[in-house]
């Protein structure tokens, strides 16, 4: 039931974020609340990933894992504070460089956790329920998507460096980083379906939940989606779903490995 | 005259004892769900010692659990699993 909890948790943020933009109407208070709301789930997603991180002991593959998501989205948290600082008053070049340089290695970071988390796939692939075609068919239809939805923004934004816009390096890293990241959600997915069925498959559900979120984040920054006349922020809504996902990940794989050390006792 | 059975097991004499597998499975399912449970020591049966669940017997348990312990490792963690392992080593006659 706590796990069902978890995803829908995400879902009612959604609806609260939805309801509360719409009433705000657009305008310069719903930028305001935009930049300030998403210090909630970006916080949730840190302390998910860290209550994942320390459910586990020293040595653990999944610790690693969780620990560079839980300071990937800390880096991220303190992107976002900057950027509200930002918006009050203007900072010195250096914090910025110092950012960009931060972003950069979020990125990467992100890349890297997804992949240590990707490699699970190996070992649940052994007990694998799902058919070859599901596979391949799984993995083609996510790396097309993932470079439908990123690839274009990879190539403006290499142009952009190309032509010697060396601020568009950093968003030319989180785009190709988008596509290596988007990309494992297919492992994810087929982890998530081969342990179907018991407590283990809901933290990989919900990370494939997480994953798909930022998805439709990119989909909707890259087709510039605004839905009605006032541009509700649908980038926002996806990101903050994605963010309160992979706190119910990080929360569900905690339950899974306490769970287990209960009833080994 | 024959009363009829009123219960699930009646009239059918003593029940045979869970095999160990059985016992093995019960012991993982409340981690890895019922069919999980069934699905890893049947492959791991199968992989590393070239045996059917039924045929497994308690000098099997100890090769069956270290087949099974990559796995639970990974998605349970060390301390978990190794848990685990000894309560079914303890309890799976």
């Amino acid at each position: 039931m706590r796990y069902l909890r978890l995803a829908v948790f995400p879902l009612l943020y959604g609806a609260a974020f939805a309801l509360f933009a719409w009433w705000l109407g657009g305008g310069p208070s719903l930028d305001s609340a935009v930049r300030w709301q998403i210090l909630l789930p970006r916080a949730l997603g840190a302390v998910g990933c860290f209550a994942a991180f320390t459910a586990f002991t020293k040595g653990d593959h999944l610790r690693r894992a969780w620990l560079l998501l839980a300071l990937m989205t800390l880096g991220f948290l303190l992107n976002d504070l900057r950027r509200i600082v930002h918006y009050m008053r203007d900072l010195p070049p250096v914090v910025d460089a110092v950012f960009l340089a931060l972003l950069v290695v979020c990125n990467v970071v992100n890349v890297v956790a997804l992949g240590i988390l990707a490699s699970a796939w190996r070992k649940a692939s052994s007990f694998l329920r799902t058919r070859r075609g599901v596979v391949v068919l799984v993995s083609v239809v996510t790396a097309g998507v993932a470079l439908v939805v990123a690839g274009p923004s990879a190539v403006e934004h290499y142009r952009q460096v190309a032509a010697g816009n060396w601020r568009g390096i950093v968003l030319m890293v989180s785009a190709v980083a988008d596509i290596l990241a988007l990309c494992l959600i297919s492992p994810l997915v087929l982890t998530a379906i081969s342990l179907r069925g018991g407590p283990i498959a809901w933290p990989w559900g919900l990370l494939s939940a997480s994953l798909i979120c930022w998805l439709l984040f990119d989909a909707a920054a890259g087709l510039g989606w605004v839905l009605g006349s006032d541009h509700f922020p649908v980038t926002e809504l996806f990101r903050a779903m994605a963010l309160t996902y992979l706190f119910g990940a990080g929360l569900a794989q905690r339950f899974v490995v306490m769970h287990a050390r209960k009833m080994a006792r | 005259m024959q009363q009829p059975a009123t219960g699930r097991g009646e009239g059918r004499g003593p029940q045979a004892p869970p095999s160990i597998s059985q016992q093995v499975e019960d012991r993982l399912a409340p981690c890895l769900g019922d069919f999980n449970a069934k699905v890893w020591v049947k492959v791991v049966a199968s992989r590393e010692l070239g045996l059917s669940p039924e045929e497994i017997t308690r000098q099997h348990l100890e090769p069956l659990l270290d087949g099974l312990r990559g796995s639970l490792n990974m998605f349970l963690g060390n301390a978990a699993a190794d848990e685990l392992c000894k309560k079914i080593i303890r309890e799976v006659r």
